[in-house]
């Protein structure tokens, strides 16, 4: 059952966007990053999981198909049609925004974040658990930017984070979701 | 149509106790303060919420003891589909139907009115995040490190929905947990 040659699914999370709050500080650099970080995603033939709405996951999400790539969306809620125009396969999860974090990230070879509040960290707290390897990219605010302070979680130390700048977050994250014996 | 809960038919406070799992090897006193806080909520006549355990005692389940003791009602949210739960004497046991490290603890947290942690590691912060999201009010006893103390008057993020209180001793928390939940309840009557 073990496909190895199957494609990476890899998670980029992070702030929402102005729908739902607005940062400090104009989010534009921070969706230039994750629109390349969705381009790089795709061009290494990686499938781009997110949560399909608006700020970085819609950014991720433009990067990835400008690119060719696929971008697959869990999307709280009970209806179709929620997820953003840069979506390719919508999986309507009938779940809240705050229930959903462990269907997105079960679904996922390693995670990516940048900026990104309480539901951010959520995903970022199911990750640790179950050891899917979370590559930060600080510069934009936010958890990403507090954990990036940080080595582990927790005094469980169960895995490390990972830092990157957007340009070699893509490449680490890549290296971390094959795992050192690939 | 919105109605109003009855005045005379007030439910009871849903109080829940989180914090760490036995792994992250807390001391004695840490287990005795989360008892204290079972303690308090049972004597206030709060039902008592905690995440159960099958392989590990945790502060949360420490908060059962402490509310059996004086008598209490508690209810312990579990992952999986079995009731093999280590406090065996917990009155209600629920089996959510999902893992423990994501599923079950946003079960866990919608239960309750409040929330108070203390220590506490990723499963905890998980919690308090799920607890902001859902604008449940959050109270973090001060003293034992982890998550709950590093959050303590915190916002969780620019949203600047709810802060985590800080409190100091577990009469505090407790005496928090009510007004909070309270409030909580009118607000979403």
């Amino acid at each position: 059952m073990n496909n190895l040659n199957r494609r990476l699914q890899i998670g980029v999370i992070g702030s929402a966007g102005p729908e739902e709050y607005a940062f400090e500080k104009p989010n534009a650099q921070m969706y230039a990053a994750a629109e390349a970080i969705g381009g790089e995603l795709a061009r290494a033939n990686c499938i781009v999981i997110n949560g399909g709405k608006g700020g970085i996951m819609k950014a991720v999400c433009r990067g990835a198909k400008t690119s060719g790539g696929m971008t697959v969306a869990e999307t709280s809620g009970i209806d179709r049609d929620t997820a953003n125009e840069y979506v390719d396969v919508e999986v309507v999860t009938g779940s809240l925004n705050m229930t959903g974090p462990s269907v997105l990230v079960g679904m996922c070879d390693a995670i990516i974040s940048l900026g990104g509040g309480a539901g951010t960290l959520q995903e970022i707290c199911v990750a640790y658990r179950l050891k899917k390897p979370i590559t930060l990219v600080p510069g934009f605010g936010g958890w990403t930017d507090e954990l990036a302070k940080r080595e582990y979680l927790d005094e469980r130390r169960l895995m490390p984070f990972a830092v990157a700048d957007a340009q070699k977050a893509v490449e680490i994250a890549l290296r971390l979701a094959r795992g050192p014996n690939l | 149509m919105k109605t109003k809960a009855s005045p005379e038919v007030i439910r009871r406070f849903q109080i829940g106790v989180m914090g760490s799992m036995a792994d992250l090897a807390y001391s004695k006193e840490f287990e005795k303060a989360a008892e204290q806080l079972g303690e308090f909520v049972a004597k206030r006549n709060g039902i008592l919420i905690f995440g159960a355990e099958k392989d590990a005692d945790s502060l949360s389940t420490a908060a059962c003891r402490g509310a059996k003791r004086s008598g209490g009602l508690t209810v312990g949210v579990t992952y999986g589909k079995h009731k093999n739960i280590t406090q065996q004497d917990a009155d209600v046991i629920i089996p959510c139907g999902l893992e423990r490290g994501g599923g079950r603890e946003f079960v866990l947290v919608l239960g309750c009115d409040a929330i108070i942690a203390i220590s506490g590691g990723s499963g905890t912060l998980n919690e308090l995040s799920v607890a902001y999201q859902a604008d449940i009010p959050m109270i973090a006893l001060t003293g034992f490190g982890g998550w709950a103390d590093k959050l303590a008057g915190e916002f969780f993020d620019a949203r600047e929905r709810r802060r985590v209180l800080p409190a100091r001793s577990p009469d505090e928390a407790v005496g928090i947990a009510f007004r909070e939940a309270e409030k909580y309840r009118d607000k979403y009557a």
